[in-house]
C-alpha cells in the first residue's frame, strides 16, 4: 500500500504529508485529477466546457470531498474504537475510565484540516 | 477581431478530449480499487472486534463458572458440622470459601461491565459504518454513473471535432 502511495507520488511530482494509510490511498492521485481537470479551461472554453466545469469538475469535487472526509472520519473512528476495544482484553480492564461518545466524536476531528481540499495553500 | 464567445467552440487541441477520457477512466479504476481495498481495512477492524468480543464472552462464561463453583465450595463449607474445643455444635469458619466467592463475583461484574462496554462499542461501530457507507454509495455513484456518462459526452465532442476538422481538410484541401 505505502510502496503503490509512493510511486503515485512520483509520478504525479506531488507529496502531501501522509494524513492516514486509507486517505493516503486517494489523496495525491485525487489533487492530481482536480488539477487536471481545472487545466481544462484553458484550452477547452465554450458552452460545453462550461457545462462539463459544473456538472463533472465541481460535482466530483463535492462528492469526492465528502467521501474522502468520510474515510478520514471511519479510519479514525474505527482506530479509536479498536484501541478501546484493545483495552478490555488487558488484566486490569474494567478498572480505568472508559472513553464517551463525546471523545470519539472530538478524536475523529484529527486530520480534516490536513486534507488538500481544506488547505488554503492548496486551491485550484 | 472578437475572440471567440461562449456560443462558439473552442478548442486549441481536439486530443484534449481523449486526454480527459482517459484521466476519469484512470480516476474510476483506481477509485474503484480504493473503496474496495477501504472495505477490505474496515473488514479486518470489524473481524478483531468480534474476536474481542468473542473472548469477552468467554471470560464472562469463565467467571460465571467461576462463582457457581464457589457458590458450591460455600454453601458446602457453611453445611459441613462444626464443633469447637469443647464439642459444641458451632457456625463453620468459612472465611476463606466467603472471600474466594467475593473475588469471583467481582471478576464476574468486571466482566459483565467489559461486555457490555464492547457491545456498546459495536453498536458505534455499526452506526459509523452505516454513516460511511451512505457517503460511500454517493462516490460510487460518482464512479459509476456520472464519470461514465461524461465519458460518453466528451467521447461524442471529439467525434464532432473530428468530423468538423476532417470536413475543414476537404474544404482547404
Amino acid at each position: 500500500m505505502a510502496k503503490k502511495n509512493t510511486e503515485n507520488q512520483q509520478i504525479k511530482g506531488h507529496k502531501f504529508e501522509p494524513i492516514n494509510p486509507l486517505v493516503d490511498l486517494f489523496h495525491d492521485s485525487t489533487y492530481y485529477f482536480f488539477q487536471e481537470l481545472s487545466k481544462v479551461s484553458d484550452e477547452w472554453d465554450d458552452a460545453a466546457s462550461e457545462s462539463f466545469r459544473h456538472e463533472v469538475t465541481v460535482h466530483s469535487q463535492n462528492i469526492t470531498k465528502e467521501y474522502l472526509e468520510s474515510v478520514l472520519d471511519i479510519y479514525n473512528k474505527y482506530t479509536v474504537i479498536l484501541q478501546e476495544a484493545e483495552k478490555l482484553t488487558k488484566w486490569n480492564a474494567g478498572f480505568g475510565g472508559w472513553m464517551s461518545f463525546l471523545d470519539l466524536s472530538m478524536v475523529v476531528e484529527r486530520g480534516v484540516s490536513r486534507l488538500f481540499f481544506n488547505r488554503d495553500d492548496h486551491r485550484f | 477581431m472578437a475572440g471567440p464567445s461562449k456560443k462558439d467552440a473552442y478548442i486549441d487541441n481536439p486530443e484534449l478530449f481523449i486526454k480527459l477520457m482517459d484521466l476519469i477512466n484512470n480516476f474510476i479504476h483506481q477509485n474503484n480499487d480504493n473503496v474496495r481495498r477501504v472495505g477490505d481495512w474496515m473488514l479486518e477492524i470489524e473481524n478483531q472486534l468480534h474476536k474481542i468480543k468473542e473472548l469477552l464472552e468467554q471470560r464472562f462464561m469463565d467467571a460465571q463458572t467461576k462463582l457457581q463453583n464457589a457458590d458450591f465450595e460455600l454453601n458446602m463449607c457453611r453445611s459441613m458440622p462444626s464443633y469447637d474445643d469443647e464439642g459444641r455444635p458451632q457456625k463453620p469458619n468459612c472465611s476463606s470459601e466467603e472471600n474466594a466467592r467475593f473475588k469471583a463475583k467481582r471478576q464476574l461484574d468486571v466482566a459483565q461491565k467489559n461486555l457490555n462496554y464492547m457491545d456498546e462499542l459495536l453498536r458505534y461501530a455499526q452506526k459509523f459504518a452505516q454513516e460511511y457507507d451512505y457517503k460511500k454509495q454517493n462516490f460510487i455513484k460518482l464512479l459509476d454513473n456520472k464519470l461514465p456518462s461524461s465519458i460518453s459526452t466528451l467521447h461524442k465532442h471529439y467525434q464532432i471535432m473530428q468530423e468538423y476538422l476532417s470536413l475543414n481538410v476537404k474544404r482547404n484541401g
